[in-house]
């Protein structure tokens, strides 16, 4: 039985569009949105494919989740409400929790990593970070 | 033979995948975890072991068999401090590395890596009060 070669074409298309799809997954966390944190603990680390990784624990002000926020400043203190730009994924790095004194290996975490971060005392999340104040993290 | 062939072929293909992977496998065999009650009895090291992997940990002792025992602890972020009482979660591995402790020249110690650690508090017992 012969198949056209249109037909043919179409029919791998087809069949190759949902392989890609899966393949490919979703563009996790890609924004420049700016986000309002409240951070959870002080200057931190964290251990992802046996190195270290310097950052903060912190809870997004609105939806209460939580992040690691990779970042070489260690200027902020607990408590500190920041607004921070930059790319997040999800992460199993080990991790130290201080508050309880536990350690834990492959722990679910969400890292975002810091472009911009800057003090934020106002609640307004609209309102954009002043440059003068950004601090600027390394891209890597 | 040719029908012999193409059923011959692919199951030839699919061993030799087999025997491949099985060669190449870095999974090391399948050990349950265990709970040990650990007391920390150094400050941290970074040491290198006897299989050539250099390893952030503390020596610890715990009891087991009703005797005292010693391991090499392996966490990644050695955030505790000499005098800890743990309950740590992890296994033993195939590997050691060599200390010296309590005056006892360079011991051969086995490496146990950590997956969880908590501390160990231990709770009072529960004394009814006097009637």
């Amino acid at each position: 039985m012969k198949v056209p070669r249109a037909s043919r074409t179409f029919f791998v298309l087809v069949l190759a569009l949902p392989v890609i799809g899966c393949r490919s997954g979703p563009i996790e966390g890609w924004s420049s949105r700016t986000r309002t944190m409240i951070l959870t603990s002080g200057p931190t680390e964290i251990s992802l494919s046996s190195s270290k990784v310097p950052g903060y624990w912190a809870q997004q002000a609105d939806s209460g989740q939580e992040f690691f926020l990779y970042t070489r400043i260690r200027s902020y203190e607990k408590g500190n409400r920041v607004k921070v730009e930059g790319p997040y994924g999800n992460a199993y790095p080990s991790v130290f929790r201080d508050e309880a004194g536990v350690y834990l290996q492959g722990y679910p975490t969400e890292v975002l990593v810091v472009w911009k971060m800057a003090r934020s005392d106002v609640q307004n999340d609209e309102e954009p970070l002043s440059q003068e104040d950004a601090d600027r993290a390394p891209r890597q | 033979m040719r029908r012999v062939n193409r059923g011959l072929l692919p199951t030839l293909v699919i061993g030799l995948a087999f025997i491949q992977a099985g060669c190449q496998s870095q999974l090391e065999p399948w050990v349950p975890d265990e709970d040990h009650n650990v007391t920390i009895t150094s400050e941290a090291k970074f040491v290198l072991t006897r299989q050539g992997e250099y390893v952030d940990g503390y020596l610890a002792r715990f009891q087991s068999q009703f005797e005292q025992q010693w391991m090499f602890m392996v966490l990644e972020i050695p955030h505790y401090v000499k005098g800890d009482r743990l309950t740590i979660t992890g296994r033993f591995i195939d590997d050691s590395v060599r200390i010296s402790f309590e005056n006892r020249s360079q011991e051969k110690v086995p490496v146990f890596r950590v997956e969880r650690a908590k501390p160990n508090i231990p709770s009072a017992p529960d004394v009814p009060a006097l009637k």
